[in-house]
């Protein structure tokens, strides 16, 4: 665990990355042309990606963290309640039927929903269960997913080879955020689930001895796990409608800055959307430049660059995590 | 008196074993489900063929073998009588029972999803005839291929001739054009894909006297990034995917990036209308070839370069 003097240490740099990952591009590095149209064009499109990258990247960390918190589950993530599985449903539903080819907003108004109604049906269904225990809630989770995924399969079995092409690709991730509106969007509904993550940070901290414990140390179980479960899944969902299915950033970046800044949630969650989104912004700037003018998938930077760091803090000497 | 104690303990009648009877029977149905009639000794003098690929099929029907085909894929749609052989699966994914029980002589194929099935059906002594359709100059040579093989190879000779000649004409009215406009070739609405050199669209577009500005890539199809995509600014974006019988414009007129292309301020995105004969490298090809060069002819009038 590093002192608050040496979190700062590892704080400062980020803008300076976020800039570096701005100049980069499959265009050559550097700011474009600003006088001319295309130069332009490109700097938008940059910022674009910068943002939906930052936005997504911190949606999944804190949402990662949340859940791993609330499931005391170290292997929660934000796709562990079906998001992922019921998003790439609605968004294949979407690509298959063709109303991806009459308006772009028509992907990730499918996905969201798709995301949307998913977690509706296992809250329902965890519910009527046994509450929100934390194992009913993830077998749930992961039973709705794969029910929900064998819908996919079956809608990829039937669906033409150019609109499989159109669903791989999309199942793939991809931070091209099609217009400034829809990331505003995704981004206020990120902000809104971000900000009751840090109002309930207290509670969290509380809610990782257990719900019993929680409770006797004064949380208000009955409205704290659910507001935390919706919003946690809430970002989740507007990350997969803006981005598709991006793996990895949501379980791995909270464990490692567990280790680094401590189990206290009330930092360890701002630090989660910081570290998160400019993780997931240098590895998309990775993706879109390494091969170009090829673009490979931003999944596998986040593995393969986050993965060998997190073996580095597993094996490093010091106080094994918290969770 | 042992005797009887000695028995197994079975209190129940014969309804116990209804259940397992009718098991039993379930899983000797699913055996008898995927039997075929055996197959008589194949007739030498008259070939039956089955087809993997759409524009195979076609290059049967070219040569006048279409009596010969036996089995064809879902994506066969051309010509019209085609709906009336068996479908045996899907493009390049045959399901083996069904090919079976069609009783080929031959299996024409292009590219197969699974590479196995060439040797399952030759262990079967069923032949499996490659026929290579990737490039535009390969499709005069496939079509004498199934010529020879149906015994049409007069009538092949015949469609292969005037293929050749269409092609060359082409080639040289594509030469003796003085403009060239730079055009992407877009696959898909949900995702950014598009072809290099050696795809056969890529090949057409040349021919028709466009220029691929993803052709200085050796693959054939990619996913690109936006920014690659401005930085070349094609003059034209051509839509290789089902508009809905929209224009095209719409799609990009909002989108980060797109908006920002002279192709699409200046509206000159277009749709291909038939994208069989575009996009499969068969017999049709100078009709694909008619509708790429209709589209330059199209956005040329318009803009007032010749």
């Amino acid at each position: 665990m590093l002192t608050t003097r040496q979190l700062l240490f590892w704080i400062l740099p980020i803008p300076f990355l976020l800039a570096l990952c701005l100049l980069a591009g499959s265009s050559g590095f550097g700011i474009p042309d600003l006088g001319t149209a295309t130069g332009r064009a490109l700097m938008e499109l940059r910022l674009s990606r910068l943002a939906t990258g930052f936005v997504v990247g911190a949606a999944l960390s804190c949402s990662g963290c949340a859940l791993q918190a609330v499931l005391r589950n170290a292997l929660a993530e934000p796709y562990v309640l079906g998001v992922s599985s019921g998003g790439s449903l609605g968004a294949a539903v979407v690509i298959a039927s063709g109303l991806s080819a009459v308006t772009p907003l028509a992907l990730p108004g499918g996905a969201f929903l798709g995301a949307a109604a998913t977690l509706l049906l296992v809250c329902a269904i965890a519910q009527r269960s046994s509450g929100y225990t934390p194992n009913t809630l993830i077998l749930t989770g992961v039973v709705a997913g794969s029910m929900l995924s064998s819908l996919l399969m079956l809608l990829l079995s039937f669906a033409r080879s150019r609109a499989v092409h159109g669903i791989t690709w999309w199942l793939l991730g991809n931070l091209q955020a099609t217009s400034w509106a829809l990331l505003s969007v995704a981004a206020l509904l990120v902000a809104l689930a971000l900000g009751i993550l840090f109002f309930e940070a207290r509670a969290l901290n509380a809610l990782v001895l257990g719900n019993e414990t929680a409770h006797n140390l004064g949380v208000r179980t009955r409205y704290a796990v659910p507001a935390v479960l919706a919003a946690a899944t809430l970002s989740a969902a507007a990350a997969v409608a803006v981005s598709g299915i991006i793996g990895f950033v949501g379980l791995i970046v909270p464990h490692a800055l567990r280790r680094l800044a401590g189990a206290n949630h009330r930092l360890l969650l701002p630090c989660c959307a910081l570290f998160g989104g400019a993780f997931l912004v240098a590895c998309d700037t990775l993706a879109r430049t390494l091969f170009a003018p090829h673009e490979i998938p931003v999944g596998v930077i986040t593995s393969l660059s986050g993965g060998p760091f997190f073996f580095y803090l597993l094996t490093r000497k010091g106080k094994p995590s918290p969770l | 008196m042992s005797a009887t104690r000695n028995r197994p303990v079975h209190t129940g009648s014969g309804d116990d074993l209804v259940p397992v009877f009718c098991c039993a029977l379930f899983v000797f149905l699913c055996f008898l489900s995927g039997c075929v009639r055996p197959a008589p000794q194949p007739d030498t003098s008259s070939p039956r063929l089955v087809s993997t690929a759409p524009n195979l099929t076609e290059c049967v029907f070219a040569v006048g073998a279409g009596d010969l085909l036996v089995g064809r894929t879902e994506s066969c749609n051309y010509p019209p009588e085609v709906r009336q052989i068996p479908s045996v699966g899907g493009f390049g994914t045959p399901y083996l029972e069904r090919l079976l029980a069609a009783r080929p002589t031959h299996v024409l194929e292009t590219v197969l999803a699974d590479p196995d099935l060439r040797h399952r059906l030759e262990a079967l002594h069923i032949p499996v005839v490659h026929v290579s359709c990737t490039h535009l100059d390969d499709i005069p040579q496939a079509l004498l291929q199934i010529g020879g093989l149906t015994g049409h190879a007069k009538a092949a000779e015949r469609v292969a001739d005037a293929l050749r000649t269409g092609i060359a004409q082409a080639r040289a009215d594509a030469a003796s054009r003085t403009a060239h406009p730079r055009v992407l070739l877009l696959f898909s609405a949900d995702s950014p894909v598009t072809s290099g050199r050696r795809a056969f669209v890529s090949e057409l577009l040349e021919l028709a006297g466009g220029v691929n500005v993803g052709s200085e890539t050796e693959t054939d199809y990619y996913h690109f990034s936006l920014e690659w995509l401005l930085k070349q600014d094609p003059d034209i974006v051509l839509c290789l995917f089902e508009a809905a019988g929209r224009n095209p414009v719409a799609l990009f007129e909002n989108q980060t990036g797109w908006k920002a292309l002279s192709a699409v301020r200046q509206h000159r995105v277009y749709a291909v209308p038939d994208l069989d004969t575009a996009s499969r490298p068969g017999p049709r090809l100078l009709e694909g070839l008619a509708q790429l060069k209709h589209i330059l002819e199209l956005d040329a009038r318009r803009t007032g370069k010749p």
